[in-house]
């Protein structure tokens, strides 16, 4: 579960998020490396599946106001 | 001094006047001419000790007919919160059950101080067991059937919980039983101190069960969180529970809180806690018996 303090709103995340948002917490990352990260945690290659798991995952937490672009 | 203690006329008079009263962590001033609904009230909570008029109050409670035409023809009554209106009149012979939700509708929209839960609560070996109440629960039946078995009545409708402490706080009031949970109680128990029909009110026909003697004379006792049991009444089941999840519960309390969203993070840690606390379960029932026995087992 994550409250966010910003929206106020409470999110019941899966554990591949939360490994995200931990990630992104201290570092701001590009998609690829991000998903590279998360496949060497996850033990897994980092193919074009994955990448575009990644970003869809990264689509919603930007929608949700959880994560920031940066342009 | 109880309404008991006083008599009838007396504690008609002391309505009339201005009556306070304790649920709980709250201090209610009623007041109201009606003698037909301070009859019901003095019926259903004989014992209840009345407090000294003096002091803060939280809530400032009337049940008065209106003025005009409508005192004599079809008759009505208004239930005035802190001088306001809130709702549009009910039909006088409603009166007693327009103070009761009057005085949730007081308690859901103002009492923030509080994380509050719309659920059930009842409390055994110091432990509470928290039913929250999804449509078709049969909360208000199963909460009335633990109760006269023995359990402490915390509240039918408000799980009160403190989040400075994490303790549930009671609120011990009248059971409003519907439809057909009236006779279901009535045959649960035929000793049950139920009060009058109210047909064809706005949530059907309601009788009100009283309190038990014993959680009115506790109301001061918070208690610990113990369980969390999602309740879902289905004609001809068996009895069967199943594990509920921390976060589907935490879900399914917060979505069903009245003030989680205003309270943010203060409900969200408050919550957490509570369901950290608790053992959760869903049930699934159709038999009282087989149920109340089950949750018996269940405190050990």
């Amino acid at each position: 579960m994550l409250y966010h303090r910003g929206t106020g709103e409470t999110h019941l995340l899966d554990a591949l998020t939360v490994e995200i948002l931990d990630i992104l917490r201290s570092n701001t990352l590009s998609t690829p490396t991000l998903a590279e990260e998360l496949a060497r945690r996850c033990q897994r290659s980092a193919d074009a599946e994955w990448q575009a798991r990644i970003g869809t995952t990264l689509e919603r937490l930007e929608f949700l106001s959880l994560v920031e672009r940066q342009r | 001094m109880t309404p008991d203690s006083l008599g009838e006329e007396g504690f008609l008079r002391q309505v009339r006047s201005g009556l306070t009263i304790r649920f709980g962590p709250f201090r209610i001033c009623l007041r109201s001419p009606l003698l037909e609904a301070a009859r019901v009230f003095r019926r259903l909570y004989p014992d209840i000790k009345l407090e000294k008029d003096e002091g803060i109050r939280d809530f400032h409670v009337e049940v008065f007919p209106p003025s005009g035409v409508r005192r004599w023809w079809r008759p009505q009554v208004e239930f005035r919160l802190d001088g306001e209106k809130p709702f549009e009149p009910f039909p006088r012979d409603h009166a007693f059950p327009l103070f009761e939700w009057g005085l949730n509708y007081a308690i859901a929209t103002r009492a923030h101080n509080y994380c509050l839960l719309h659920s059930a609560v009842l409390e055994k070996n110091g432990r509470c067991l928290i039913l929250p109440a999804l449509p078709g629960s049969g909360k208000s039946t199963l909460c009335a059937a633990l109760m006269l078995r023995g359990w402490r009545l915390f509240s039918d409708e408000f799980g009160i919980l403190q989040p400075e402490t994490g303790r549930m706080l009671p609120m011990p009031r009248a059971i409003p039983l519907k439809n057909r949970s009236i006779e279901v109680i009535r045959r649960f128990e035929p000793g049950a101190l139920l009060g009058p029909l109210f047909p064809k009110t706005r949530k059907g026909d309601v009788a009100h069960l009283a309190p038990s003697r014993s959680s009115l004379e506790r109301q001061g006792e918070e208690g610990k969180a113990g369980w969390i049991v999602f309740p879902r009444f289905v004609p001809g089941s068996s009895t069967l529970v199943s594990s509920v999840s921390g976060s589907e519960a935490f879900v399914r309390l917060s979505n069903n809180s009245f003030n989680y969203h205003l309270l943010g993070e203060i409900a969200f840690r408050a919550l957490t806690d509570l369901v950290r606390e608790s053992e959760c379960h869903a049930l699934r029932y159709s038999d009282l018996d087989e149920a109340v026995a089950m949750f018996d087992r269940m405190v050990g």
